[in-house]
């Protein structure tokens, strides 16, 4: 691993628990919970498409331990964690199977994926099933955010090819 | 991660995104169809059935939690909700109150989940019939 990939690892971990912090600080207006944006999945997305898998990995799971410690929030990490893990597992199974001009694809699959983590952990939790009662609304919802965030994904990595081919 | 050839075309995405969803609005008509309203407030907390009481009967409930925080349950004009909370997030309070059950209310940080359940017992049923 050389020294500009570390850089860019800390810096792209740095900016990925930014934007988890501020995100945690804005209401939705849907009352469904684990509804949200997820825009912190922007960075894990453009780190697998620009660094790789392990890579992203990597930030990812820093971001998820320091971004709930700094919030304070123990239960929390352990929703982030299993949405996050399993988040990151199909977006890189997807990897090979998507086209890199429709990230958006991957995005939608990840959120799904983040979806089922975070309710199958609130229901082995609570041990409540009937809360998996919100998995339709939360797979919808989960697509709306998905494709938000994949395009946003999109704008950026586009931005970076174009600095990249610059003579 | 560079472009392959092995993408699949953006055809069937689509068509998988769009079968997915479908399959949510079905779910969701179902789910419609199959709540109904009841008659009794389950409240769990921590795994443990702390109370059960009728929709009828308007009431003020406050629950403790183990790490210090607080709900408030209220039973108002037959509908159950959750009025205030020291949660951060507040999900239990926003999602409103609910007489329907298969609408759960939960509070994850504090282990709390309020049912609606429909009342089981006999008396229910009509006496010129049975």
């Amino acid at each position: 691993m050389n020294v500009k990939k570390l850089t860019t690892m800390a810096m792209l971990t740095a900016i990925s628990m930014i934007v988890f912090l501020i995100e945690a600080q804005i209401p939705l207006p849907i009352a469904i919970p684990g509804v949200k944006l997820g825009i912190a999945n922007v960075i894990t997305l453009f780190a697998i498409w620009t660094l790789g898998r392990r890579e992203a990995g990597a930030i990812l799971l820093i971001r998820i331990v320091l971004g709930n410690l700094i919030v304070g929030n123990v239960m929390g990490m352990l929703y982030s964690l299993a949405g996050g893990v399993l988040c990151w597992v199909i977006m890189c199974l997807l990897g090979p199977i998507t086209n890199r001009n429709h990230i958006w694809v991957m995005s939608i699959f990840g959120a799904l994926g983040h979806n089922a983590g975070q309710l199958a952990v609130a229901v082995l939790v609570s041990g409540t099933p009937s809360i998996a009662f919100y998995a339709p609304v939360l797979i919808l919802a989960g697509m709306v955010t998905g494709f938000f965030t994949g395009q946003c994904a999109q704008l950026v990595l586009n931005h970076m090819d174009k600095l990249k081919n610059r003579p | 991660m560079e472009n392959r050839s092995t993408a699949k075309p953006l055809r069937f995405w689509l068509v998988l995104i769009a079968l997915i969803a479908a399959l949510c609005v079905v779910g969701l008509v179902a789910l419609h169809g199959y709540r109904q309203t009841g008659q009794v407030v389950q409240i769990t907390q921590n795994d443990q059935v702390v109370g059960t009481y009728p929709l009828q009967e308007d009431r003020t409930l406050r629950y403790e939690s183990q790490d210090g925080g607080y709900n408030i349950v209220v039973i108002q004009a037959g509908k159950v909700r959750v009025s205030e909370a020291d949660c951060p997030d507040q999900t239990c309070v926003r999602m409103g109150p609910t007489d329907q059950t298969a609408q759960t209310i939960a509070c994850l940080p504090h282990k709390l989940i309020v049912q609606v359940l429909v009342q089981d017992d006999s008396s229910q049923i009509d006496g010129v019939t049975s």
